[in-house]
């Protein structure tokens, strides 16, 4: 687990209803923020919270959250160790779930905070391989960084049963199976769910192909396209 | 359901505070709860553009501590039941 996925953890709170801004720090190191004005006005926040908790800390109390109403908003802020989780909540939160929501995030990365270090870093992060770690905060950067982590899935199940159906007209069931694991296994595709869609019809059509009676092959092509264009959009 | 803890106010007339309801020690901890909150709360509303606290709810290992802004001061409680933010909000606005 890097850093760059406890920022995409963090960002991530953002998509809940009513979440306006998160701030996630510890000590002065600042591992991610993302509040609807300017930098500065976060960095008072974050100062005067951090202030805040510090008075507890001085005293030894193991708080666990704040939630504070203003007329205007609310902030929830999870404290965990030295980490301070700061979320800026509009009237439509559930501020319930959005706690259990952070509070789980604070808790599965609980090493890595740990780790993290509470000033703020003046070298870029290195990995246990040596290779600089790319630490980015702005939106963008966020969205291309959530986008790359979603796993390509497909829809190779449905795919497979339509295919299979079609053949088990022409022939027996375990043929079928052998087929197209076979083919799988000549293409290298060790998972043809994380195929490309374009991959994944041609894979289709490639298995309908293998049909030698021209009359009867022409025939499960016309009944696949259909399927495979709702399939696989 | 744990019954409701004690309501406990904190009243401020010409300067003056004067707390009722609940034990001893729990008003002390109300108090002093509600005094450092709304210290750094006024600090932060500033910061926020926005005007005051109007509640807050302060949770550590031990429990909860509630508070709601009223006309005179503040009310609410100290629990050593943990409950949600939305079960607590309710409570202190019924008080």
């Amino acid at each position: 687990m890097t850093a760059n996925s406890l920022i995409a953890a963090a960002a991530s709170l953002q998509r809940l209803e009513g979440v306006a801004g998160v701030i996630l720090f510890k000590g002065r190191n600042t591992v991610h923020k993302q509040m609807p004005f300017s930098d500065g006005r976060a960095l008072d926040l974050q100062e005067t919270i951090s202030q805040m908790v510090d008075g507890y800390r001085q005293v030894r109390r193991k708080m666990r959250q704040l939630y504070l109403e203003f007329d205007g908003g609310t902030l929830l802020i999870i404290i965990q160790d030295e980490s301070v989780l700061v979320m800026l909540l509009t009237a439509r939160a559930d501020a319930d779930l959005v706690a259990s929501a952070a509070s789980v995030l604070m808790s599965d990365h609980a090493l890595m905070l740990t780790q993290l270090p509470s000033d703020t870093p003046t070298t870029p992060a290195k990995t246990s391989d040596g290779i600089e770690e790319l630490v980015v905060t702005s939106p963008l950067r966020i969205q291309e960084m959530n986008e790359k982590a979603e796993p390509l899935v497909n829809n190779w199940g449905q795919v497979r049963k339509v295919v299979e159906s079609l053949l088990g007209k022409v022939m027996g069931r375990a043929q079928v199976g052998n087929l197209i694991d076979r083919t799988l296994e000549k293409r290298s595709t060790p998972d043809p769910y994380r195929l490309p869609v374009s991959e994944v019809r041609k894979l289709a059509i490639s298995l309908i192909e293998y049909v030698p009676n021209t009359a009867k092959r022409q025939a499960l092509l016309s009944e696949l396209e259909p399927q495979l264009s709702e399939l696989l959009p | 359901m744990p019954p409701d803890p004690g309501l406990i106010k904190l009243d401020t007339a010409s300067g003056r505070e004067t707390i009722s309801g609940g034990e001893a020690d729990s008003a002390q901890r109300f108090t002093s709860e509600v005094k450092y909150v709304s210290y750094f709360a006024q600090k932060l509303a500033d910061t926020l553009g926005m005007r005051q606290l109007t509640l807050g709810i302060v949770e550590d290992r031990e429990g909860q501590t509630a508070f709601r802004a009223s006309s005179s001061g503040w009310h609410g409680a100290v629990s050593s039941n943990r409950r949600s933010l939305w079960q607590v909000r309710e409570t202190l606005q019924r008080g």
